[in-house]
C-alpha cells in the first residue's frame, strides 16, 4: 500500500507554499548573476548561481539598487515558492551588491547613467545658508559621526535648531529609511533651511547606500539644500556627487556649514577698533579745521594790519613831502610882517621890519 | 524660535549700518561719538548673544521603519 499522500498538482503546490512559508518565509542568498533581464522597464528575472547550482529570481525593477550587470556578485533576499505554472523562483524583496568589484562595477555603471543625466552638474547645486537658523539632520544617533558633528557643530556656534531622523546608515533597511527622511523633512510645514546627512568610514559594502540610485536621486529631488559628508573614503559616494554640498568628514560639515563663533567675535572686537578710530578722524578732522579757520583768520587780520602799515607808511612819505621844513630846506623861506606871514610883495611898505624864518633860523630884515 | 534669530540679525545690521555712517564724511562731530556708543553697546549685545546662545537637537518622532 502507498503511505504517501496522494496529490493533485495544485495540492502540491499549495502544500509544498505553506511548508516553505512556514520554514523559509524569507531567505537571503549570494550569487553570481546570470541571465539577468529586464521586462517593460518593471519586471526583472535573474539567476543567482554558484560552480553547481543555480536558483531562479523574480521581482519588480523597483528592488533594483542600481543597474546590474551578468557577473556580478549579489546578496539577495527574498520569499521561495512553487509557482502553480512559472515553477521555482524566490520572490525578490531586497537585493545588495556583495564584494568589492561588484561594487565597483555596479558603481561605475549607475555614475555614468547619472552623469549623463545631469545630476552632478555644478549649476545644478544651490548655496547653503550660511549660518543656517535650522538644519534637518538625517543620521544614526548612535553613531560616532552623529557625536561629532554635533560637538563641533555646538563649539563653533549656537542658536540653531536641528532636527535629528534617526535613521539606519548602512545594510538592508538604510536606504528606505534615509529617502523616506529625505522626503518627510521636505513635506514637513516649515522645513529646515538645509538637510545634513552623515555617517562614518566603513567598507564599501557598509557605504552602498549611499551610492544607491533611489538615495541618490531622492538627494537629487529635495527642494531644501543638501550636504552630505560620509566619512574617508577613496571613492566619493554618488550622494556626495549629487548633494549641493559636500564635505569630507561629518566635523568637516560642522565647519561647512556655520561660522567659528570665536572669529566672529574677533571681528567684532576689529570693528568696534574702527568705529574709535573713524571717530578719532572725525575729531582730528574737526580739530584740523577749526586750525584751518583760525590760521585763515589770522593771515586775515595780519594781511589787514600790512595793509594799514603800507597805507601808513605811504601817508607818511606824502606828509613828509608837504613838511614846511622840508620846503623851507629847499631854500624856500617864510616872510612875516609884523607876525603875519606875507603872501604877496605889495602887502609891505618900505621900511617895515621883517621877520625871515629859513630852515635852520630867522633873520631880521627890513624892506628898501 | 532660535537665541539668535531676527534680534541678532537686527542687531548686525544695525552695527554695519553705522559704521557705514561713520565711514562717510557727512556726519557732524556730536552724531558721531553718539553714533560710536551705540555701536560699542551693540558689539557688547551682539557678543553677548553668540557666547550664550545654544544649539537644540529635537528627534524627529517619526518610524522611518517602512517600506516606500
Amino acid at each position: 500500500m502507498n503511505l504517501l499522500p496522494q496529490l493533485s498538482p495544485s495540492e502540491f503546490v499549495t502544500l509544498l507554499n505553506a511548508t516553505l512559508e512556514f520554514a523559509y518565509p524569507r531567505v537571503t542568498i549570494t550569487g553570481e548573476l546570470s541571465n539577468f533581464k529586464v521586462s517593460k522597464n518593471r519586471w526583472i528575472y535573474f539567476d543567482l548561481k554558484d560552480e553547481e547550482a543555480s536558483v531562479h529570481f523574480f521581482g519588480t525593477a523597483y528592488t533594483l539598487p542600481t543597474p546590474l550587470e551578468d557577473g556580478m556578485l549579489l546578496r539577495v533576499s527574498g520569499t521561495p515558492r512553487l509557482h502553480p505554472k512559472y515553477g521555482f523562483s524566490v520572490g525578490i524583496q531586497n537585493i545588495e551588491l556583495s564584494g568589492q568589484g561588484t561594487i565597483k562595477k555596479a558603481f561605475s555603471l549607475l555614475k555614468a547613467k547619472l552623469q549623463a543625466e545631469g545630476l552632478f552638474d555644478e549649476g545644478r547645486k544651490r548655496f547653503l545658508p550660511y549660518p543656517p537658523e535650522s538644519i534637518g539632520l538625517i543620521t544614526s544617533s548612535e553613531s560616532a559621526a552623529y557625536g561629532d558633528f554635533v560637538k563641533v557643530l555646538d563649539a563653533r556656534y549656537g542658536g540653531i535648531k536641528i532636527e535629528l531622523a534617526d535613521v539606519q546608515v548602512q545594510g538592508e533597511p538604510a536606504t528606505t529609511q534615509i529617502v523616506k527622511a529625505i522626503e518627510r523633512f521636505n513635506a514637513a510645514g516649515s522645513p529646515p533651511e538645509v538637510l545634513v546627512i552623515i555617517r562614518g568610514g566603513g567598507s564599501a559594502d557598509d557605504l552602498q547606500t549611499f551610492s544607491s540610485e533611489i538615495v541618490t536621486r531622492a538627494i537629487v529631488a529635495s527642494r531644501i539644500p543638501t550636504l552630505v559628508a560620509i566619512g574617508h573614503e577613496v571613492d566619493v559616494s554618488l550622494s556626495e556627487l549629487a548633494a549641493d554640498q559636500r564635505a569630507s568628514t561629518p566635523s568637516n560639515a560642522a565647519e561647512l556649514l556655520v561660522p567659528d563663533k570665536a572669529v566672529i567675535v574677533s571681528q567684532l572686537r576689529d570693528v568696534k577698533t574702527e568705529m574709535s578710530r573713524l571717530v578719532s578722524v572725525i575729531l582730528q578732522s574737526e580739530r584740523d579745521g577749526l586750525r584751518e579757520k583760525f590760521e585763515e583768520l589770522s593771515l586775515l587780520v595780519s594781511d589787514q594790519i600790512q595793509a594799514k602799515r603800507e597805507w601808513l607808511g605811504q601817508a607818511s612819505k606824502l606828509l613828509e613831502l608837504v613838511n614846511p621844513q622840508q620846503v623851507l630846506k629847499r631854500g624856500y623861506a617864510v616872510v612875516r610882517q609884523s607876525g603875519k606871514v606875507l603872501r604877496s610883495s605889495h602887502s609891505v611898505k618900505a621900511g617895515q621890519a621883517l621877520d625871515i624864518t629859513l630852515s635852520d633860523g630867522h633873520i631880521g630884515a627890513r624892506v628898501q | 524660535m532660535t537665541k539668535m534669530d531676527k534680534t541678532y540679525a537686527e542687531l548686525k545690521a544695525e552695527l554695519d549700518e553705522l559704521l557705514e555712517l561713520l565711514q562717510s564724511e557727512d556726519i557732524d562731530v556730536d552724531e558721531a561719538v553718539e553714533r560710536y556708543q551705540r555701536g560699542t553697546e551693540l558689539v557688547k549685545l551682539l557678543e553677548a548673544k553668540l557666547k550664550q546662545a545654544k544649539n537644540k537637537v529635537t528627534k524627529l518622532k517619526v518610524n522611518f521603519d517602512q517600506k516606500l
